[in-house]
């Protein structure tokens, strides 16, 4: 057996050795929580992977117990949680940009402990299942506009904490006074020490960008089993739903050709959010998610190629999740999207 | 489809400016009498300048990412036409942005009223670095202008055929004293990369009172003949500033050309800030 032959032997070993560390790092952290990992898995350990090896870790002849599966709980009023939530997420950057270059952001919070999630380090794609969801799910999404100053920090900073303080239903003085304590906050983290003119100015005039915000939450009237859910948009980011592989609703609502112009923009500065950010910039939308149906959350390149697809044709349109890089570049390359970053967080449940 | 092209390090654009110095520039804006033409329009490209280098910063770390190059030609001192940048870098004709922001003549302090954000203004005070002083000397040479903007971006389009093309914006108050304009404006223009040609477009600054005349689409609108010989010297506007002037509620027509004349100081930067906004930088 020569030394490749005995590397590769050995790699699925190594491989599996390095999941199960993460797990045990991840159970030590979350238990008992619902066992929802983000932080520790590399790229390749998709969906299938990360489930078989769930069977695997529960074997008896391992030491490690698999942590236990979410109790549903039904409150009274409420209608039964369905049985498999799946969160796809996807964040890529423009063709030609590393990841760390990617001014969009996600981030996601889930059931009462308000479990914040976000990952910025080396993910591409990501699919979560949940067994069952308790009584809430926040998911935000924000696309940092390239020309502000530190666009990125600046869109993380507002999805994490717009998922955290649930904002969907915040009217606008309330919106506008958690806009300036987060641009605040913005403005202290920045070492602005013996830097040159430039870094100071562009600092002054701060950052921008969009904000997409969906609440869900059971939906107790009527007594069937529907959540449901709210929206916030700021900007071009855009909420697609679709029922029986047909648009529902957008919000949002922009034609395919009216994306790339100046959308409306949440800004770090106070004085600029409170002349911009009218009543008609802050939109606001809400609907009944039910079994079956999906919930597409984007920003702008994608969101004016789906909104273009469900033009010329009602049906959902078929994004390739399996092969998204792929996907991406080629409608890039046959200048259907745009070249930007793209964030995709893709919802649907089942029933069963 | 032309003028679509990314701006990126790889494949940057350049941003060519024109100035006229000659010695009418030293009178004042119409309606204004206390600050010369000259002296306005250097506060003018030395904001837009700036403007140019804060649009390339990103973050604190980084510094200033080479999206563009930026040249100014300056034409009227000695009948000539020369490089207009003072300070470390006089003499140069085209420079990457990030030595433009790295080295202006100096960095001033100045004092600019803002929305208080309660109905009323403040006082700021910005930094405001300059890297062109203002000149008004001798006649119009603005043929030997085109002519070195035309040796300046054959080189540069040469080193960079595939990027967005070269935007040339020439800044006049008067008729040019070294010949007809126009031939070296058309050579100009039949520069090109993969992704268009060459845009040159005209500014015609006056100190005579009168009614602007913004972004005409045919000639037969304008009042004479030199504003005629401006309009035919200038590009058709590319669609991507046909919208963004759209959006500041022009009515542009696809066949529009980047041309004002009689242009008071407001609409000399509003054109200047909307001509060297990105499409798409990436």
């Amino acid at each position: 057996m020569n030394v490749t032959s005995a590397l590769s032997r050995l790699k699925p070993l190594l491989r599996f050795h390095h999941y199960l560390v993460n797990y045990c790092h991840a159970l030590s952290q979350y238990w008992p929580r619902p066992a929802l990992q983000l932080h520790s898995w590399p790229e390749t350990a998709l969906f299938t992977e990360y489930f078989l090896m769930r069977r695997r870790l529960a074997r008896p002849d391992t030491h490690v117990s698999p942590p236990p599966e979410p109790t549903l709980t039904k409150l009274p009023g409420l209608p039964a949680a369905p049985s498999h939530w799946w969160l796809v997420l996807c964040r890529m950057p423009k063709q030609g940009n590393t990841l760390d270059e990617c001014e969009d952001a996600w981030a996601f919070a889930y059931d009462q402990e308000c479990q914040v999630c976000e990952d910025y380090d080396e993910h591409v794609r990501r699919r979560l299942r949940w067994p069952t969801l308790h009584n809430r799910l926040t998911l935000a999404i924000s696309d940092g506009a390239s020309d502000s100053f530190a666009p990125a920090q600046w869109a993380r900073l507002l999805t994490r904490q717009a998922v955290q303080d649930r904002i969907v239903d915040c009217p606008r003085e309330r919106l506008l006074r958690w806009l300036r304590d987060l641009g605040e906050h913005w403005r202290a983290s920045l070492d602005l020490n013996n830097l040159p003119w430039y870094a100071i100015e562009k600092a002054e005039r701060g950052a921008h960008a969009t904000l997409l915000v969906l609440d869900l939450a059971p939906n107790s009237q009527g007594g069937t089993a529907t959540w449901l859910y709210k929206v916030l948009a700021i900007g071009d980011s855009c909420l697609f739903h679709f029922r029986n592989q047909r648009l529902q609703a957008m919000f949002p609502q922009i034609k395919a050709e009216d994306f790339g112009a100046s959308p409306h923009l949440v800004a770090s500065n106070h004085d600029y959010n409170k002349r911009h950010l009218t009543q008609q910039a802050i939109i606001r939308g809400q609907g009944d998610f039910e079994p079956g149906d999906e919930l597409w959350l984007m920003t702008d390149a994608l969101a004016a190629w789906v909104s273009q697809a469900c033009a010329a044709c009602t049906r959902m349109p078929n994004i390739r999740m399996r092969d998204i890089v792929t996907f991406f570049d080629q409608l890039r390359k046959g200048n259907r999207m745009r070249n930007d970053d793209v964030t995709l967080l893709r919802l649907f449940w089942q029933q069963s | 489809m032309p003028y679509d092209a990314e701006i990126s390090r790889n494949n940057p654009t350049c941003f060519l400016l024109m100035i006229d110095q000659s010695g009418s520039m030293s009178d004042g804006f119409a309606g204004q009498t206390d600050r010369s033409k000259a002296q306005q329009l250097a506060d003018i490209i030395n904001r837009l300048l700036a403007d140019i280098c804060l649009r390339c910063v990103k973050n604190p770390s980084e510094g200033v990412r080479d999206y563009f190059y930026v040249g100014v030609i300056g034409y009227g001192r000695n009948d000539s036409a020369y490089p207009a940048l003072a300070g470390p870098l006089a003499g140069q004709q085209l420079v990457r942005v990030s030595e433009l922001a790295n080295n202006p003549l100096r960095v001033e302090q100045r004092a600019i009223q803002v929305e208080d954000g309660a109905g009323g203004l403040m006082q700021r005070t910005v930094r405001f670095p300059i890297w062109f002083e203002p000149l008004a000397d001798n006649g119009t040479p603005m043929c030997q202008a085109f002519q070195m903007a035309y040796d300046i971006l054959q080189d540069w389009t040469k080193r960079y055929p595939r990027s967005f093309p070269p935007v040339v914006f020439n800044i006049t108050d008067g008729q040019p004293t070294d010949g007809d304009p126009l031939p070296d404006s058309q050579r100009l223009q039949q520069l090109a990369t993969s992704d268009g040609n060459v845009l040159v477009f005209n500014i015609h600054v006056s100190e005579t009172a009168g009614q602007p005349l913004l972004y005409p689409e045919r000639e037969d609108l304008l009042p004479d003949d030199y504003a005629r010989l401006l309009f035919r010297m200038s590009s058709v506007l590319p669609p991507h500033l046909v919208t963004f002037l759209r959006e500041e509620g022009f009515t542009i027509t696809p066949q529009s050309r980047g041309f004002v004349f009689n242009a008071n100081a407001v609409e000399v930067i509003r054109f200047l800030n909307i001509g060297t906004r990105p499409k798409n930088l990436r």
